[in-house]
């Protein structure tokens, strides 16, 4: 390799050297926050919050990329409502062909989390609300064969949306157990909006943008400066396999800032999403978040660092107390079904997960798009 | 130097499999070397001074991992922003994934994007999931009705690190179809099961399909499994395809490395 060496590569690799020196300075002055949580906490919003308003904010093509995300999201918890409306009714997908219909064999094959998961069974009414009624059928054909996140909501498309939205009630109800089936909180308000997103002069403004939900994958770093103090924060995806290149940005981190949604406790991890019949006492993003925390806070070189636990999402949890207690991921709690709490038993169950007394711990809470609203 | 490693990469590998294949051997995909060449592969692309003295390659790799700055080339400067950049960055905005993986230097650029981003595990499945899909073209085309979906990576990318071994079309049926049978189970140990190095995010329909597709070869595996297979597995990719085009790729746009290519482009 040595000896193909020309010189321009040696001007390049000098290059290099001075900007690893320049990197290497910059490194010992920056605070390196480190952004963990469970899939679906909240990290990305969080950075894309701090982008907003300690960064330069946002400019029209990264909101080009987020109006992308905006289309995509629709389009995907649109489909999403239809195939599982579709396959608790057993009902057959119009037009489309059913790729769960080939011959995949036997159902009672060795599936262990399946047979782990204690179904829920349904009566036949309870069954048949999410009938999606005949009128609809061209609707749900249109919509399940957009292939993807295309760029663009046709005219079209926003109308078979609103239609379903709006008109269908089976779609309505199976929104309603969206905790179960993986669909985001703020689809609602997308769809709500459809018409004013699907505009073509459509620019997401920072509602939108906080509220924008996809999966992260990888890593994505971005220096902020506030006062006078350098950041660097990195943000990273939050699913079982991203989790599992934590390890490689351990060295060298200041802070721990960890993400756990208020909300988590009645909702299905992404990697497990079957369908309504899941049972989410067993298995829910908050005892998910409980365990990748404990796995953090266990790490040799974490040892020292202090960590920052952000809990997100108050403003939904305010209205998910009122329906669902959190006895579904905290069994011991005996207290009573309300935000305050329910909230301080949550919280000092986190702090109680810490073993090293002399690690800094700090709180904070803060709300969807309200900012860090210092709750104590 | 990137691309010298990266030929290595997908040669060694799948080079490796043509030549025990010809012995009908069937644990060829040994999952020790392809973990250990995509670290290779990390490393290398990731930046020129990491030393490769032959040191602990996990290390030198973590340490690149942990320092993507590094990676980002230092030649770039904020230029003023002359008429030919500004259609460069109009140009970058409408930009598809399926455009920049069809073109060679769009591939590896974008290849290397997802290396400081720690995701390339995405794009290296796609890759190695249409060779199989080439192979199945050239061998076992008249066992399959329908060839589902395709990623449009460029195909001479795609050829060319497959291993010659494989295109050779004196394959017999049976040798062929144990040799695809071996891809499959590369990919599901690689990508799919839950221990796997290079684990995809995936929902849990598209990984139960693979599994329970998979399961099924120990009742059954013979080539009727494959059209089965391919269903399966096409779901993945349209999953996988889907994450990068709303996650990594809206950063690929916004990076100095892609509007250089859309000034190349002009």
């Amino acid at each position: 390799m040595g000896g193909c060496m020309s010189d321009s590569q040696d001007t390049t690799d000098r290059n290099v050297e001075r900007e690893i020196e320049k990197d290497k300075k910059q490194d010992t002055r920056a605070h390196k926050l480190l952004l963990l949580g469970a899939g679906g906490s909240g990290k990305s919003t969080f950075f894309k919050q701090l982008k907003a308003i300690h960064g330069e904010g946002h400019n029209d093509r990264e909101k080009e990329g987020f109006k992308r995300q905006i289309h995509g999201q629709v389009v995907e918890s649109i489909q999403l409502l239809i195939r599982q409306c579709k396959t608790v009714t057993k009902d057959p997908l119009p037009g489309i062909k059913d790729e769960d219909d080939e011959p995949f064999g036997n159902d009672d094959l060795d599936d262990a989390r399946l047979s782990n998961s204690l179904k829920v069974e349904m009566t036949e009414t309870e069954i048949a609300q999410f009938k999606i009624a005949k009128e609809f059928d061209q609707s749900c054909q249109y919509l399940l064969e957009i292939h993807g996140s295309r760029s663009a909501l046709t005219e079209q498309l926003v109308t078979h949306v609103k239609s379903l939205w709006n008109e269908c009630p089976a779609i309505q109800a199976m929104f309603e157990h969206r905790n179960k089936i993986g669909i985001p909180d703020s689809s609602a308000f997308f769809f709500n909006d459809i018409e004013r997103i699907g505009r073509s002069d459509y620019t997401p403004d920072h509602k939108d943008i906080v509220l924008a939900r996809y999966r992260t994958t990888g890593m994505t770093e971005k220096e902020f400066h506030i006062k006078d103090a350098v950041f660097k924060v990195l943000d990273v995806g939050g699913q079982r396999n991203e989790r599992k290149k934590w390890i490689h940005f351990f060295d060298g981190v200041t802070a721990v800032l960890f993400v756990v949604s208020l909300t988590c406790y009645d909702e299905v991890p992404f990697e497990d999403v079957t369908d309504l019949a899941a049972d989410v006492t067993l298995m829910n993003s908050m005892l998910e978040s409980i365990k990748v925390f404990e796995d953090t806070l266990d790490f040799e070189c974490f040892q020292k660092t202090g960590f920052i636990l952000f809990f997100n999402k108050a403003d939904l949890m305010q209205e998910k107390i009122k329906r669902v207690p959190i006895t579904n991921a905290f069994p011991n709690y005996k207290g009573p079904q309300e935000f305050k709490p329910s909230v301080d038993y949550i919280s000092k169950y986190f702090l109680s997960l810490n073993r090293v007394p002399e690690r800094e711990m700090l709180l904070r809470f803060f709300f969807e798009y309200v900012l860090f609203v210092n709750y104590w | 130097f990137f691309k010298k490693k990266k030929n290595q990469f997908f040669f060694k590998k799948k080079n490796k499999s043509g030549i025990k294949n010809g012995n009908n051997e069937s644990n060829y995909l040994d999952d020790s070397i392809s973990v250990g060449v995509i670290f290779v592969y990390i490393r290398s692309s990731g930046s020129s001074k990491s030393s490769s003295d032959g040191d602990n390659d996990l290390k030198a790799c973590k340490k690149c991992w942990s320092n993507p700055t590094e990676v980002s080339n230092p030649s770039l400067s904020r230029s003023k922003e002359t008429d030919e950049r500004l259609t460069a960055t109009e140009l970058s905005y409408q930009l598809t994934l399926e455009e920049v993986i069809s073109k060679r230097n769009g591939f590896e650029l974008f290849a290397s994007h997802l290396v400081k981003e720690l995701s390339l595990e995405n794009i290296l499945f796609l890759m190695e999931y249409m060779q199989l899909k080439h192979f199945v073209t050239i061998h076992l085309q008249s066992y399959v009705t329908d060839m589902g979906y395709q990623v449009p990576i460029c195909p001479t990318l795609v050829k060319k690190y497959l291993s010659p071994h494989l295109v050779q079309a004196s394959l017999p049926t049976s040798t062929s179809w144990a040799i695809c049978l071996d891809m499959f189970r590369y990919l599901y140990t690689q990508y799919i099961v839950s221990t796997s190095m290079a684990l995809l995010n995936l929902s849990y329909n598209s990984s139960n399909t693979i599994t329970r597709q998979m399961t099924e070869l120990k009742h059954n595996s013979t080539i009727h499994a494959l059209q089965p297979l391919i269903i399966a597995f096409d779901i993945a990719a349209k999953d996988v395809m889907g994450l990068l085009k709303i996650d990594p790729f809206c950063r690929f746009q916004l990076s100095p490395e892609c509007i250089r290519y859309c000034e190349e482009l002009i």
